[in-house]
């Protein structure tokens, strides 16, 4: 997985699969996320091919450490196997989603 | 040619060196393949002629390379599988690796990560247990076995197994992991867990 910040709009736009060997990287989004307050979020996962439950893992404490500092995540533009692991998953009721 | 193929029909060996290597390796008419190296507890694949195909690969290439999705395009490769079933699988097939490897063979617990610092250690935890020849070396077998209707894969791992429980749901709604075995459970049309819990046996009608 790689992903772009774009500080101005909050917005990380993420492409590639996004799996548990993707720990490192992500450690750079919550680094992101950490050096704000109040802020409202977007993962933007449009150009993600694949998530798998490590991804999910990761998505989730990335919405607990934006909570701590009074930030809120939601996800936009879900595709094909990202879509369809988020409604198997539910994860659609734990995140607002965009089209 | 970067692999060596089989000097025997229907078995090949992967040196281990990508994913494309693997790809090859697994092309038809290969009925099995082995990565070159992979030890530990795992037996080699059933050596049957028909519609079957079995890998065994190290947990440090089943961790460093898409192991399912290769598998699943070399399956498409020999079943007819329409890309919704081929997506099915392949998520299906990744968790099941991706136990086998973590909580199988290196032997990671599944507690969930729950903060930066967690998900840190953990990560350095694997990274470490991976650079072990005797754990990244050891073996991860795939098996699948097919009808015109029917499709089986067995994951077994080099782990010392886990009693699964009934209830297959992550801990909590915002758990950071344990979605995992929810997500084969969802997806796959049967799941069995057999040898104490060293191998699963996933189920897909086709």
């Amino acid at each position: 997985m790689r992903f772009d910040y774009d500080a101005g709009s909050g917005c990380f736009a993420m492409t590639g699969e996004f799996t548990f060997a993707d720990h490192p990287i992500f450690q750079g989004v919550l680094t992101q996320i950490g050096d704000g307050r109040d802020r409202s979020i977007v993962f933007d996962v449009s150009g993600l091919s694949f998530i798998d439950s490590a991804g999910l893992g990761m998505l989730i404490l990335a919405r607990e450490e934006a909570r701590k500092l009074g930030s809120t995540i939601r996800l936009r533009g879900p595709r094909g196997q990202v879509k369809r692991i988020l409604a198997v998953t539910k994860f659609d009721a734990l995140f607002p989603v965009e089209a | 040619m970067p692999v060596a193929r089989a000097e025997q029909a229907g078995c090949a060996r992967w040196d281990g060196m990508s994913e494309l290597s693997l790809a090859e390796a697994l092309r038809p008419p290969a009925v099995f393949c082995a990565e070159a190296g992979a030890g530990g507890k795992v037996p080699a694949p059933r050596r049957n002629a028909g519609h079957s195909l079995g890998l065994v690969v190290t947990a440090r290439s089943a961790f460093m390379y898409p192991i399912a999705k290769v598998f699943v395009a070399a399956l498409a490769q020999r079943l007819p599988l329409c890309p919704g079933q081929k997506d099915q699988i392949h998520i299906a097939l990744h968790e099941a690796v991706g136990n086998a490897v973590l909580h199988g063979n290196l032997g990671v617990g599944s507690d969930p990560f729950d903060s930066p610092a967690g998900l840190a250690a953990m990560r350095h935890m694997i990274d470490s247990r991976l650079a072990s020849d005797c754990l990244g070396l050891s073996g991860i077998r795939l098996d699948a076995g097919w009808t015109a209707t029917f499709l089986t894969i067995a994951v077994r791992d080099s782990g010392r197994g886990f009693q699964p429980t009934h209830d297959q749901r992550p801990s909590g709604e915002t758990s950071c992991s344990g979605r995992g075995l929810f997500i084969l459970h969802a997806l796959c049309d049967r799941v069995r867990h057999f040898a104490s819990g060293t191998g699963v046996m996933l189920a897909f009608v086709l």
